[in-house]
């Protein structure tokens, strides 16, 4: 049910190699540097810096592009829609009218922003796989810690990954014991209604396995705090990358507001 | 000083079901103690007690563990001493990954991390896990997993060790290895407590059995409880298989008094009682044979509420 | 999907999401006591993996959003269980976004909490009728999808003119999964104060 982003985490790259807690940090700055962005060109040019560290991250294209897929189709309909509806100022060609809508098409600029808005969706989700499919998920947890997120959020990122898996199989199990007995899932009150106790059952079994677990830890010494063995440490080769990624997206932020760029305010 | 001293143990669910009922037994340092009974006998919930995450209900009752009485407010310094292994391995690997959950335990003891590292390649190697330091918890065997369950106790080095349903759902081969493992550790000298509905293991693993129906039923050498098969029946439990097929070559005249418990004490026996005899074992048929023959089959069957030919007609 | 994207909305609104998330996950982590952690983890773990499940209706199939749920459930602590969810979709399905996931939890997790407190103050009231538990958890898993979906909606629609229809599009393509919800919910809530009722009075 869940395929793992981190994957290809043991492939070897320059990225691969840089320390998880700047890296992170790093390409989390670019990423709301984009998404702050209100100008294509400068999109474009964020997405071409976000295609590079794909490249040099090692990750198959296929497998990021795999997953672009999704976001694209989710973000289409605001490429579809927004050219022919409203943008401000109404200087568009009608094309058709129907119970009070009108569909004209609103020039190149509407285009412009459409497209603007899905390079932004794709080039941020671009930048999760240098981000975090370089790394095993449980060292993605622990750099969290390194960063200094609250230590209960950091537990529950870490033992929510966990259990994940073995409450998805249990449900896995449920349902093929549904199917066994002859149930089909359609879409009436029937079926609703079924996979809804069985997932009400599902939690069921959850809390008492919550419970089973919280015994387990506190005979083994949990007292509030988790702590592991692995540690991080920084050269300078990964403070460098930090300051050319962290620098390209203060950059962008700088290009924007000088001025030079025009942009995009439908208000 | 004892390793395990429970005097007078009572307790009771949220709920007001009675789980325990004046539980006493003591536990010297190095035995090996099987704790056996039927389900819903209060084992699990007695096994909770012993390092203080349930405590006894009002003031009545009291657990010392090697020499202190369990605090409640203390169960954090338990492990110290001692460890539980609990059923369902699942629930006992809940960290990202084997070397995680093994290191858990010491690091909550505070022990120094270079320390921490060694009792993890330790603790694993003696569970047959070694190098698993990186695996995922979610992608071993059940095998793997309960022997992993176990290695996360160990890393902790306490004195004794509570383990709940150690073979239970292993494959042959699996529970063959774990029942190894086990043995090594009571050769080591720790004080274990199995609760195992596993009649055939126990004679390999226990010195001792406790028998426990919400309170104790019985208490003492492996030989001594197996011999009473009143109180076992009551008990809704049984003999290893072994020791019952020798009850019924008994009907058919073998001779020997003290029954064997395992397969391996089994060939001993046939040797010494076939050289007691000079060499040959008579076993005859006569007109009551097959009255002792029931009798020794019937001895554990237990009172059912289901009639055997009911019929699916 | 109630949660929306990066690079949509405007950046008063996902700056002001994360300014609130940040206040209230402090509160809510404040009240979460420790043995409160791994157990939340596990049930945040079932909600997770509950929310993959595809329930088919008519052409399309829709995807449990269950914040209603949440906060009938797990009351205050249902928001850092939001949150831990969605960073998580985050991570592993990139689904949402990362800039929004701020104003996502105030969407999905402030309605959670008002399902919470319509749930516990409507229990209190003396109705009369059995199982009162069906007709608050009917009632909070409907209004707290339906929040969630008019802000997510007046955010779109604050952003800009040009997000005017794509926000009616949105609304209207969640009403039968406010019914469904709230439906969902009604039968959980009268199961488990059946089967196990402490899951209903936590705190």
């Amino acid at each position: 049910m869940v395929s793992e982003i981190d994957m290809y985490a043991g492939l070897s790259s320059p990225i691969h190699r840089w320390d998880p807690r700047l890296r992170i940090v790093s390409i989390l700055a670019l990423i709301f540097s984009v998404v702050l962005l209100y100008n294509l060109t400068l999109v474009m040019v964020g997405m071409i810096f976000a295609i590079i560290l794909v490249y040099l991250s090692k990750l198959p294209f296929s497998f990021v592009l795999d997953r672009l897929k999704l976001v694209f189709l989710l973000v289409l309909p605001f490429f579809l829609i927004i050219p022919f509806t409203t943008m401000g100022t109404d200087t568009g060609v009608e094309i058709v009218r129907f119970y009070g809508i009108t569909l004209s098409y609103r020039g190149i600029e509407a285009v412009g922003f459409a497209a603007m808005i899905v390079l932004k969706a794709l080039t941020a989700v671009m930048l999760i796989f240098p981000m975090i499919g370089t790394s095993r998920m449980d060292i993605t947890i622990k750099a969290l810690e390194g960063l200094h997120l609250p230590n209960k959020l950091v537990q529950m990122f870490a033992f929510t990954y966990r259990y994940i898996f073995v409450i998805s199989d249990e449900f896995l199990r449920t349902e093929r014991s549904l199917a066994s007995r002859g149930f089909k899932r359609r879409g009436d009150l029937y079926t609703l209604t079924t996979m809804s106790k069985s997932i009400a059952m599902l939690f069921v079994k959850s809390y008492e396995r919550a419970d089973r677990v919280f015994y387990a830890m506190r005979s083994k010494g949990y007292s509030g705090k988790v702590v592991t063995l692995h540690e991080f440490d920084s050269e300078r080769q990964d403070w460098i990358n930090a300051i050319l990624v962290f620098g390209f997206a203060v950059l962008l932020q700088v290009a924007a507001m000088s001025g030079a760029f025009s942009v995009y305010r439908g208000i | 000083m004892a390793a395990i001293r429970v005097h007078d143990l009572n307790y009771t669910y949220p709920d007001g079901t009675a789980a325990l009922k004046n539980v006493s037994f003591v536990i010297e340092k190095g035995e090996s103690v099987a704790l056996v009974g039927p389900n819903g006998a209060g084992k699990s919930t007695l096994l909770l007690h012993l390092n203080g995450i349930l405590h006894s209900t009002g003031s009545r009752g009291a657990v010392e563990i090697l020499g202190d009485s369990v605090d409640p407010k203390k169960v954090h310094e338990m492990p110290k001493k001692i460890g539980i292994v609990f059923q369902n391995p699942d629930d006992m690997l809940f960290m990202p990954l084997l070397g995680d959950d093994v290191a858990f335990g010491p690091i909550n003891l505070g022990v120094a991390k270079e320390e921490v590292k060694h009792r993890v390649r330790e603790s694993l190697e003696l569970v047959g896990l070694a190098g698993y330091e990186e695996r995922v918890s979610h992608h071993l065997s059940g095998g793997e997993k309960k022997r992993a369950a176990i290695a996360t106790v160990l890393s902790m080095e306490p004195e004794i060790i509570a383990m709940d349903e150690p073979t239970a759902n292993l494959d042959p081969k699996s529970r063959a290895e774990l029942i190894v493992i086990l043995r090594r550790l009571k050769n080591a000298g720790k004080t274990l407590i199995i609760i195992t509905h596993d009649v055939n293991a126990i004679p390999e693993l226990a010195d001792r059995v406790i028998v426990l129906d919400k309170t104790v039923v019985a208490d003492g050498t492996t030989r001594d409880v197996f011999s009473d098969s009143e109180m076992l029946v009551a008990a809704g439990l049984e003999v290893p298989t072994i020791m019952q097929f020798f009850e019924v070559l008994q009907a058919f005249g073998y001779p020997c008094d003290v029954l064997p418990l395992s397969v391996e004490g089994a060939a001993r026996n046939l040797t010494q009682t076939i050289e007691n005899e000079a060499g040959h074992v008579h076993l005859h048929l006569h007109k009551h044979t097959h009255r002792e023959v029931d009798s020794a089959l019937g001895k554990y069957r237990h009172h059912n509420h289901i009639t055997a030919d009911a019929g699916l007609s | 999907m109630v949660h929306i994207s990066d690079g949509i909305l405007d950046p008063l609104l996902w700056e002001g999401g994360w300014a609130i998330t940040v206040i209230i996950l402090a509160y809510t982590l404040s009240k979460m006591k420790i043995e409160d952690v791994p157990k939340l983890s596990v049930i945040t773990a079932a909600v997770f993996v509950a929310s993959l499940i595809q329930f088919k209706f008519g052409p399309t199939s829709v995807h449990f959003i269950l914040n209603g749920f949440a906060g009938v459930t797990l009351g205050l602590l249902a928001y850092p269980c939001i949150f831990v969810a969605l960073v998580l979709q985050y991570f592993l399905f990139q689904h949402g976004g990362v800039t929004t996931i701020g104003i996502n939890t105030v969407n999905m997790g402030v309605p959670a909490l008002l399902a919470y407190l319509l749930f516990k103050y409507g229990m209190r009231l003396n109705l009369g009728i059995k199982r009162k538990e069906i007709l608050f958890g009917t009632l909070g898993g409907g209004i707290a999808v339906a929040l969630a979906v008019l802000f997510l909606t007046l955010e779109l629609a604050t952003t800009g003119e040009e997000f005017f229809e794509v926000a009616i599009v949105v609304a209207t393509a969640h009403l039968p999964i406010i019914a469904i919800e709230a439906i969902f919910t009604g039968v959980v809530a009268g199961f488990l104060a059946t089967v196990q009722p402490e899951l209903l009075y936590r705190r």
